[in-house]
């Protein structure tokens, strides 16, 4: 069963995308905040890795370049209400796979969840 | 062939950077222009100068030779006070050896000589220096006057540039505060569509969908007032309000967004207070106040309310314990779109308009709204001063019209 790292800070949203991918059949780890979230990659693992982008303090650009300078290969979906162009070019560029812009379909996240998923295998 | 490529990437790359700097390259070349156009026109005077200065020389020159042949010619021996008062001559002895300034009268008087007197050479020097000043001083002061109009125009110029990137800014802010509970509400309706959840599974989901309705509605209203306060019509309705029955109501109601355990207040200690104030805007001032509490609280939010009585006056405090600010950001906080962005925990947001409607709220109440932090780290405290109701009951209400 995959696993899926959520970060996301606010409540409602991440218990929502938590409910949804927990009836699609995943398994969901959860935080919401880049700290706890880095601290628990430390020992454990995860298959694809939800990032919100404006979180308390360590935002999630600077989370994910934590994650990948640590040799860290989990493909991350970034998630972000903002849309501005060179956030979303600066992201991928930081080495996120994907982008997704709120307010999103909960259909659309899942699809885009399994297309990482596959792409990893 | 690589000295090649790299002379074309070099060429590339300055093309590049011309392009993207293209308003500051066409502004500092104009400019450049403009003074190379002032240079040229001030030595172009000056070489007008000069040669006026030459032709002065020679007409007297001429009139000296003139002079020099008509006396020269008569018998009777030549007069030196009429020619240096009235012609600007001088007659003298000729010079040994000859000077190229002074003519012979020939052929009766060769022993004399005539030549510009010191009035004429130091009148014609006068004024040739004047006129070289002032052409000099016209091109000086072109040179500030292009220099200080560029100036003005390139701080205006990047003034409008920095007021619409932060435009862009706030718009992206705004963009993001309207977004989010959409984003939560969007999904937990979608997830109600296809599945089936327990009164007990959905009660917690509704209450958090409440409150995203909640922020979505103050935002709005944030919004409209600061709109309308900006353009100086938006209408308050001042009037006699009991404050501690509105202030335990409004309390009551705040237990949706922070555990009643984490408030505490003296609210209660009074039994009856009355004020001046538009029962509308203390909700959204105090509102504001809450939410800036809960959004930059970096652990468990404990807020104290509470209220005191002096001159006159009711002081409405909010005290937290959150990431404070330095003291002498204490005016700050209150400008429009103003975010302490490097004292404030990172990556949260707000349209950095709640407390700026919250001050111009109080103010237009005829009170005032401050704050006060002994530091980052240490809290902050909020005052909102309302002004005492007077006890006749024919000045009951006081509406005012902005």
């Amino acid at each position: 069963m995959a696993v899926v790292m959520l970060v996301e800070d606010e409540e409602l949203i991440s218990t929502m995308v938590e409910i949804n991918l927990k009836r699609e059949g995943f398994d969901v780890v959860s935080f919401g905040a880049s700290e706890p979230a880095l601290e628990y990659l430390e020992t454990g693992s995860c298959d694809v890795i939800l990032l919100d982008i404006m979180l308390p303090g360590m935002n999630g650009p600077e989370a994910l370049k934590e994650i990948r300078g640590r040799g860290i290969t989990t493909p991350v979906l970034m998630l972000t209400a903002r849309h501005d162009l060179d956030l979303k070019v600066g992201t991928l560029e930081s080495g996120a796979d994907d982008y997704l812009t709120k307010p999103f379909d909960m259909e659309e996240l899942l699809a885009r969840i399994r297309v990482l998923l596959r792409r990893k295998d | 062939m690589r000295a090649l490529r790299g002379i074309r990437e070099r060429l590339g790359a300055t093309l590049g950077w011309t392009w993207t700097h293209r308003h500051h390259v066409l502004f500092g070349g104009s400019l450049f222009f403009l003074t190379l156009l002032m240079a040229w026109w001030t030595l172009f005077l000056k070489e007008s100068v000069d040669r006026e200065r030459a032709d002065s020389q020679q007409i007297l020159q001429l009139r000296i030779e003139n002079y020099a042949s008509v006396l020269g010619h008569q018998l009777v021996p030549p007069q030196p006070d009429v020619l240096d008062s009235e012609k600007n001559i001088s007659l003298l002895a000729c010079p040994d050896p000859p000077d190229p300034f002074t003519v012979q009268l020939s052929p009766h008087h060769p022993t004399w000589c005539l030549t510009p007197s010191e009035l004429s050479i130091s009148s014609m020097d006068r004024q040739y220096r004047l006129r070289n000043a002032m052409v000099f001083g016209e091109g000086a002061l072109s040179f500030l006057l292009i220099l200080v109009t560029g100036l003005m125009l390139y701080r205006l110029l990047d003034a409008e540039k920095r007021a619409s990137q932060e435009l862009q800014e706030i718009w992206s802010r705004v963009t993001h505060e309207i977004k989010t509970p959409i984003t939560g509400i969007k999904a937990l309706l979608q997830t109600l569509e296809k599945q089936e959840l327990s009164p007990d599974e959905l009660r917690p989901l509704l209450k958090l969908g409440m409150r995203e309705v909640e922020r979505q509605e103050k935002l709005a209203e944030n919004l409209l007032i600061g709109q309308r306060l900006a353009r100086g019509f938006y209408q308050l309705q001042t009037s006699r309000l009991e404050l501690v029955a509105f202030l335990r109501n409004y309390l009551e109601h705040q237990v949706i967004r922070i555990p009643r355990e984490q408030v505490s207040s003296n609210v209660g200690g009074f039994e009856t207070l009355l004020v001046q104030a538009d029962p509308n805007a203390l909700r959204v001032i105090l509102d504001n106040l809450v939410e800036n509490s809960v959004k930059y609280s970096d652990k468990k939010l404990l807020l104290q309310v509470f209220i005191e009585e002096l001159d006159g006056a009711v002081m409405i405090h909010l005290k937290d314990n959150g990431p404070g600010f330095e003291p002498s950001q204490s005016r700050k906080v209150f400008d429009a779109y103003k975010r302490l962005s490097a004292e404030l925990p990172k990556g949260k947001q707000g349209t950095g308009m709640g407390l700026h409607i919250s001050r111009r709220l109080a103010v237009e109440m005829g009170g005032e709204l401050t704050a006060e932090s002994a530091g980052v780290g240490f809290g902050a405290t909020f005052t909102l001063t309302l002004r005492v109701a007077r006890s006749d009951p024919g000045g009951s209400s006081d509406k005012e019209k902005k």
